[in-house]
């Protein structure tokens, strides 16, 4: 598989800050990469690099080849970058907002119009592409905003946090929208700290303090991170006392605070169930719930970097 | 795949904004022809003769009022609007060049302040004002009115790219817009301001191109001065020019993040 998007040693300062320190990536065409990380580990200002809207300290961004820095007009002309906030205007209709993008992008009105009608249509928004996206919902923005990145002559998508703001329906919905996308042939690169959006994925990289820290594809990461059950924990209260119980039942001692209680991993939960909430009984907190669940991405990130993602 | 033009893509993008928006409408429209309804009922004492062309100098006043809106309150405001919505990052990230980006908001901004001139002028006649200047006259006026578009699309660009946030943007305009209207000539007599306001005025490259508008076309009774020496039309033209080139310039560096 030939290379869509390389990244070499990449560094990033902000003053006394490093923000990426020396990530290394190689993508391939086709391919649907999703970098997963707390907010601040460095994800948008890797994406910001590589779609040329900031510049870096040192290292070396390459898409089909071309350096983002040495050939921007080149690489302009074949990514598509969708940020996280919504940048649509919401005074003109979708048709409008398509048309504007699809000229800035070089097309001449003829095409602009027809693009912005055939992407509408493979949006699913051919029916309100005369509304203003004032009246649009979350969800049809986000789908008319990645439509912008999907202009005749784009190869490669940039996608920052794309969920952000979507109803759970709103969010399957989009995300089956870049599978089909991705099965088109057109290179993903995503960023999100949401590990069930990084699940469409053919592979998936931790960012960690501005590196790369693990990657793979979805499922080999869970088999290789060892999780067999992760066990959630509802409790009335928390404190130092009820972590310490709990944390006994862990198999590898590490304990995650959620926002209703806490989450550890067990490798044989059926037994480990009972003797724990009788164990919160004991210290008179009494689990409220208790169940158990095939181990996620997320938790495959906590394993990897003793973080909660969405911390 | 042709060439498409970019700065009509923008002018057009930028004019839809501006129309469909009621509070800009009112505020760049309204404001003055709210002003223009009601100051003549102040000219009550007035010798009669002179009434109408009383009315003519606040109609070109009132014109530059307009003009200074867009320039100064609406162009930083849409522009502050799309920087918190992620826009910029769009476009840095897109084959585009912020100085034809930016000329297409500003060319914006003029043809939406000329559609309001000409509206602001047409009332004015309805309601009595006169002009007395020749062709030539009417022709340098039209001129200097266009230097105050240039100033203030200059001024709005600046206020852009340092004030952050499209309410904090389009207040510092209107602020400015305010201050400048009241300190400079143009709500007060230019005899009755004190010496340093005067200098004020005659160095500000709007309010010194309202007064050579209004110099041309009512005379230098309406006006206080004569404006039209060598050097404040030299003066006025180089700072208009030159407020828009550092609005061009930092726009283009601070707006468009690299």
């Amino acid at each position: 598989m030939t290379s869509a998007i390389v990244v070499k040693g990449l560094f990033k300062r902000y003053g006394d800050i490093d923000v990426l320190r020396g990530v290394d990536l190689d993508i391939g065409h086709g391919e649907f990469y999703a970098l997963m990380g707390q907010n601040g580990s460095g994800k948008t200002t890797l994406i910001s690099i590589a779609t040329g809207t900031s510049l870096p300290t040192k290292g070396h961004v390459e898409i089909h080849g071309h350096d983002i820095v040495d050939e921007p007009e080149k690489v302009k002309r074949i990514i598509g970058y969708v940020p996280q906030e919504n940048f649509s205007s919401p005074a003109l209709t979708g048709h409008e907002n398509l048309v504007y993008f699809a000229r800035l992008f070089g097309l001449d009105n003829s095409e602009a119009n027809r693009a912005a009608e055939q992407l509408l249509e493979r949006m699913g928004l051919a029916g309100d592409s005369r509304k203003r996206v004032l009246d649009y919902s979350g969800g049809m923005r986000k789908r008319l905003e990645v439509a912008t990145a999907l202009l005749p002559g784009i190869e490669v998508l940039f996608l920052d946090e794309p969920t952000t703001g979507l109803d759970p329906s709103a969010r399957k919905g989009f995300l089956g929208t870049l599978r089909e996308v991705n099965e088109e042939e057109a290179t993903i690169f995503m960023v999100t700290h949401i590990g069930e959006d990084a699940e469409v994925a053919s592979r998936v990289g931790f960012m960690d303090g501005g590196q790369i820290v693990l990657e793979g594809e979805p499922d080999r990461l869970k088999e290789r991170s060892g999780l067999q059950n992760v066990i959630e924990v509802e409790t009335p209260f928390k404190g130092k006392e009820v972590a310490s119980v709990i944390g006994a039942f862990s198999v590898d001692g590490s304990l995650q605070e959620t926002e209703e209680g806490y989450r550890l991993y067990c490798d044989e939960p059926e037994e480990a169930m009972p003797r724990l909430v009788r164990a919160l009984d004991g210290v008179g907190c009494g689990a409220e719930r208790i169940e158990t669940r095939a181990p996620s991405l997320e938790d495959v990130f906590f394993k990897a970097t003793m973080k909660p993602l969405r911390g | 795949m042709m060439k498409s033009n970019i700065l009509a893509t923008v002018v057009g993008k930028s004019l839809k904004e501006f129309t469909r928006e009621r509070m800009v409408i009112f505020w760049t429209y309204a404001v003055p022809l709210f002003f223009l309804a009601v100051l003549p009922m102040m000219y009550g004492g007035a010798p009669a003769g002179v009434v109408p062309r009383l009315k003519g100098g606040l109609t070109l006043t009132m014109v530059t009022f307009l003009v200074m809106t867009a320039g100064q309150s609406n162009l930083p405001g849409s522009i502050a609007m799309d920087t918190e919505r992620g826009l910029y990052l769009k476009m840095a990230s897109m084959p585009v060049s912020p100085w034809k980006e930016s000329l297409g908001r500003i060319i914006a901004t003029w043809i939406f302040s000329l559609a309001g001139s000409a509206l602001m002028l047409i009332v004015g006649l309805l309601y009595g004002a006169v002009f007395t200047g020749s062709y030539s006259d009417i022709l340098v006026a039209a001129g200097f009115s266009f230097l105050t578009a240039v100033a203030s699309s200059g001024v709005g660009l600046i206020i852009a790219s340092l004030v952050k946030g499209e309410s904090a943007a389009t207040h510092t305009g209107v602020a400015i817009t305010l201050i400048t209207y009241f300190l400079g000539g143009m709500a007060l007599p230019y005899t009755s301001l004190p010496e340093a306001l005067k200098l004020f005025a005659r160095l500000h490259p709007i309010t010194s191109a309202n007064a050579s508008m209004v110099f041309l076309l009512e005379g230098e009774s309406y006006i206080g001065y004569n404006p039209l020496v060598a050097a404040q039309v030299y003066t006025t033209v180089v700072l208009s020019l030159l407020v828009l080139v550092v609005g061009i310039v930092l726009y283009s560096n601070l707006c468009w993040r690299r």
